[in-house]
């Protein structure tokens, strides 16, 4: 095998105007960077600056191999990439297990790698090829059984990592993916009916409304009455045993699951985080408070100010002007491949395209959206923007994939 | 065979997918203009109570002059040891090397700490007033020594010669048990405030106000840099002026140096108090640079008592200077006359019992009376006049009531009417007899040294009633002008001229002839009136007493002199009477 067969350099068809603002993104990210490390009354920490410039160097030279990569390879060889993701997921976690390190992280010595980004590439290649392949049968039920079955692989293995916020994720670019392959919405609400039946159970009213609501929408959609009437008892059964579920695990444990889901509630924990952040927000205003001038962030008030609150930061300094330009700036790319999904070539490439978008979408807004205390502490960072070497090639290399299947 | 590959996406699913992004980044925006813009103000101000960390700057206490402008009470510099309690824990070893450091045993340094702790991220003062040699030795291995500081804290200083510590005051920081009476004027614990004299009674006007300093603080408290963020300066105390003379008042405590009692020399006209002594006195000194336990045991249990202030608040027997209230009244009611003549054998027999005279002074008028303080010419006076004349003049010289001198914790003493006896004894259980007691001022009666000088100066002005004060100008810092208060200056009407003439020329003769009881005070030239005092008690010796005046031009000034035990009023109180004034009249002259 030869190089070529992997690989095509199609520089031309790349598109200019995504990589200028991504750059545009990654100066504020530095810009950022630089003002998060730089403490008042100690000398100016440019270690961070650099890392991310070395970061974001790795990352454009992901973003080039994800480019280059050939649809054909990628079609060809979608499962055994899959299967060597699954693999390197489930190394840390034995290693974990015996008693060597974390298990998100495999140590390579000079460098970490930590497979759950690295999986978020080829479960889009993955889940492309399968939305590709199985056109003819987006009516049954049963489409989506083998594409869920793709995705709870690593998404169970994340989940008990444990990793809420990849595991939401993997489960953003599965749905959005499923939306786009044209599978009926009907499906699609049968699969989400369990999971607000599970909420809903927790007060009589609220699920008997849904109860209702729930087999009307299954009467007016089915005509099969084994599977709709099997339909609703599942949900009916599921909403009796979840407070059955809940009242029978300790107090320690539910408050665990309420932490998880809300880590506000925790509030030396993540709920200082989001005060802090939000007085940061807030105390912005309009204009700012100017580059180095944020108080928040220079007192070290902001935890994770650099990674995860890297965005509370540029609110601080660069105030509501700052922030509307880099959310319309987000917002401008994501419309923007969107629109490139729908020109593409094949749906392989348009679902390569939809996959890498619906990542990023989904990094963007539960970063910020924490960022702002409407979402819970997940700890995912800000693509382009936040500090890290990692998470940057990893999101340089979902821009490489949805300019991948933009290229023919 | 490679199928041509086709896009099968539908538009409109990824036109829904596009519409739900813009959506949500709508949302987005929305809560960012809602925190940064709507709630901005919030937001910014507890941004400001992040960083800033304010810590107290205090304010000077005001100066304390003389009538002159002489330094009586000013602050000087002082170097306090504190220990941060929070940071010191986690550092024990510190303890040790402030111990070696000091030459103080650390188990003392800890206790000191425990007393003076108000929480643990406030500092706590171990040791007060450090010298120069252990605040170098410290402030050179302060890297060494984590959680231990050397705090600039200016202390009160009081002039050497004036030991009157029970009319000065002193300061000290609040104790526990009456943090409660100054906690919402916004004291805090540990704030040094004005206890006893002219600190406790004017502590309003010399504590001035406390001023903050603002400085850049990160999240876990520690500030950044030495510049202050902003600074709000303490406003100074007030300076006051008092009336006090500080050579004099020196002068009159070297009279009374070995005596327990009180002096007070003041100007009848206007109730200005030159000089101020109760006998003895403490340094106040003393108590500002730290009390040890046994200081203030050698003070608080002196058996001379320091602590109270005799001038305010020792009520003792009057003795014969309460004769003239007699006089007055017999007068006033036309019961004798300046002519009417008593005979004194020594002894007066009422209802059995005997009641005696010092000596006896054959036939005398008042004025004879009043020179040789002779007890039967005012025991007739009392019998003509009866109990409720003599009680009505009694009260209106001023006995029994508070003359509202400016020093804390004046009492009233006792000037016994009708009611008190009926009180004291039961209805109809008290007699004549009770009468002849009470009118040489024994018996129930008592009144205060400063109530005496006060009687001088009514007896010398012929019924005006100054107000005895201290405080004569106060310079306030924050207009930057010099105020005099007023004082209350009343008149006694109904005593006729006749009637005040007749006493001043017993109180003449008393002093300035040569039979007189109080002639041990004359000084030659000064003019002086008086009258002498020997008042009887229970617990010893009989206390001497001195009240007097002088009516030279321009030199209005009144003298009491109250000696406990000190035998007869011409033995020992006069004698000081006379030197005080003297003294003062050769000093205001220079």
């Amino acid at each position: 095998m030869r190089f070529k067969d992997f690989f095509s350099l199609k520089f031309s068809q790349i598109d200019i105007s995504t990589l200028v603002l991504v750059f545009i993104l990654s100066a504020f990210g530095l810009v950022a960077i630089y003002s998060a490390s730089y403490f008042v009354g100690s000398e100016s920490n440019m270690q961070y600056f650099w890392k991310q410039m070395l970061g974001l160097v790795s990352g454009v030279l992901m973003l080039i191999i994800l480019f280059s990569l050939r649809k054909s390879f990628l079609l060809s060889y979608a499962e055994v990439l899959y299967l060597i993701g699954i693999g390197l997921l489930i190394i840390p976690f034995i290693l974990s297990l015996i008693g060597f390190g974390t298990s998100r992280w495999i140590n390579l010595g000079i460098f970490q790698i930590q497979p759950s980004e690295y999986m978020k590439f080829l479960l889009i290649i993955m889940l492309a090829k399968v939305f590709s392949e199985n056109r003819r049968s987006t009516d049954n039920f049963g489409y989506v059984f083998y594409p869920l079955l793709i995705l709870l692989l690593p998404a169970g293995l994340v989940f008990i990592q444990p990793d809420l916020g990849t595991t939401l994720i993997y489960i953003v670019v599965f749905s959005v993916m499923l939306f786009a392959s044209g599978y009926r919405l009907y499906y699609i609400f049968l699969l989400l009916a369990p999971f607000i039946t599970m909420l809903a159970a927790f007060n009589s009213w609220v699920f008997l409304i849904w109860g209702l609501l729930l087999a009307l929408v299954i009467f007016l959609n089915n005509k099969n009455v084994i599977f709709s009437v099997g339909m609703f008892l599942g949900n009916v059964l599921v909403g009796v045993l979840t407070p059955y579920f809940w009242s029978v695990i300790k107090p320690y444990q539910q408050q665990r699951i309420l932490t998880m889901l809300n880590p506000r509630l925790d509030p030396m924990g993540a709920g200082y985080q989001v005060i802090q952040s939000q007085i940061a927000i807030g105390s912005g205003g309009l204009h700012g408070k100017g580059f180095l001038q944020g108080t928040q962030s220079h007192l070290n008030f902001l935890p994770e100010q650099h990674t995860d609150f890297i965005f509370s930061v540029v609110s601080e300094e660069f105030g509501f002007i700052g922030i509307s330009v880099i959310l319309f700036i987000y917002c401008f790319l994501i419309i923007r491949w969107l629109g490139m999904a729908r020109t593409a070539k094949s749906t392989f490439s348009a679902m390569l395209i939809i996959g890498g978008t619906a990542a990023l979408l989904a990094h963007i807004l539960i970063n910020v959206g924490m960022t702002v205390g409407l979402l819970p502490v997940t700890g995912k960072p800000l693509p382009f923007i936040s500090y890290g070497g990692s998470f940057l090639m990893t999101s340089f290399g979902l821009v490489g994939l949805v300019l991948n299947g933009n290229a023919e | 065979m490679f199928k041509e590959p086709q896009n099968h996406i539908n538009k409109y699913r990824l036109l829904a997918i596009s519409t739900v992004a813009v959506l949500l980044f709508c949302i987005l925006i929305i809560r960012f203009f809602d925190l940064q813009i709507i709630q901005h103000a919030v937001f910014k101000s507890q941004a400001m109570g992040n960083m800033l960390n304010r810590t107290d700057i205090s304010a000077p206490r005001g100066l304390v002059y003389d009538r002159d402008g002489r330094k009586l009470i000013y602050n000087i510099p002082s170097y306090n040891l504190v220990v941060y309690p929070d940071l010191i824990r986690q550092h024990p070893e510190t303890w040790q090397k402030l111990a070696n450091m000091c030459g103080i045993p650390v188990a003392s340094l800890q206790e000191n700490m425990k007393r003076s702790q108000i929480g643990a991220y406030r500092p706590a003062v171990v040791l007060r007033n450090i010298n120069f040699k252990i605040n170098t030795c410290i402030n050179e291995n302060i890297l060494d020594l984590p959680g231990a500081e050397v705090a600039f804290d200016p202390v009160r200083e009081y002039l050497n010669e004036i030991k009157s510590g029970n009319i000065l005051g002193y300061t000290a920081p609040i104790r526990p048990q009456d943090y409660y009476l100054y906690r919402q004027q916004g004291y805090k614990p540990g704030d040094f405030v004005g206890y006893d004299g002219i600190e406790k009674q004017y502590e309003h006007l010399l504590k001035g106000e406390r001023g903050y300093r603002y400085k850049q603080v990160n999240a876990v408290g520690k500030p950044l840099n030495d510049q202050a963020y902003e600074q709000i300066n303490p406003k100074p105390g007030d300076a006051l002026y008092l009336t006090i003379d500080s050579r004099l008042q020196a002068e009159a405590e070297v009279l009374m140096q070995k005596y327990n009692g009180a002096a007070v020399l003041m100007n009848y006209e206007n109730g200005e108090i030159l000089a101020a002594v109760s006998s003895p006195g403490y340094d106040p000194d003393l108590f500002n640079e730290g009390l040890t336990q046994a200081q203030w045991d050698s003070v608080s249990q002196d058996k001379r008592i320091p602590l109270f202030n005799r001038m305010i608040r020792g009520q003792y027997p009057a003795g014969s200077i309460y004769k003239m209230i007699a006089a007055i009244a017999g007068l006033e009611k036309g019961v004798i006359t300046p002519e009417t003549q008593y005979e004194c054998t020594g002894i007066y027999a009422l209802g059995g019992r005997e009641y005696r005279c010092s000596h006896v002074h054959g036939m005398e008028n008042l004025n004879e009376a009043i020179a040789h303080s002779c007890n039967i010419y005012f025991y007739n006076v009392i019998l003509e006049l009866g109990v409720d004349d003599w009680c009505y003049f009694q009260k209106k010289l001023g006995f029994g009531e508070l003359t509202g001198i400016d020093l804390p914790g004046e009492l009233p003493g006792i000037a016994p009417d009708r009611d008190f006896l009926d009180r004291q004894y039961g209805r109809r259980k008290w007699w004549k007899g009770t009468w002849l007691n009470m009118v040489i001022g024994q018996g129930d009666v008592l009144i205060t040294p400063i109530q005496a000088v006060r009687y001088a100066a009514i007896l010398a002005t012929r019924g005006k009633v100054p107000t005895p004060h201290l405080l004569r100008a106060v310079h306030s810092t924050e207009t930057n002008s010099l105020e005099y208060p007023e004082y209350p200056l009343r008149k006694i009407d109904g005593i006729s001229d006749n009637t005040w003439k007749e006493i001043e020329s017993g109180m003449l003769n008393a002093v300035q002839s040569n039979w007189g009881t109080g002639r041990t005070a004359n000084v030659p030239g000064l003019n002086l009136f008086g009258k002498t005092g020997t008042a009887q008690n229970p617990h010893g010796e009989a206390h001497a007493w001195f009240v007097g005046y002088s009516k030279l031009k321009d030199f209005p000034y009144a003298v009491a002199v109250f000696v406990e035990h000190g035998m007869g009023g011409s033995d020992t109180a006069a004698p000081i009477a006379g030197k005080l004034l003297k003294a003062w009249y050769y000093m205001r002259r220079s």
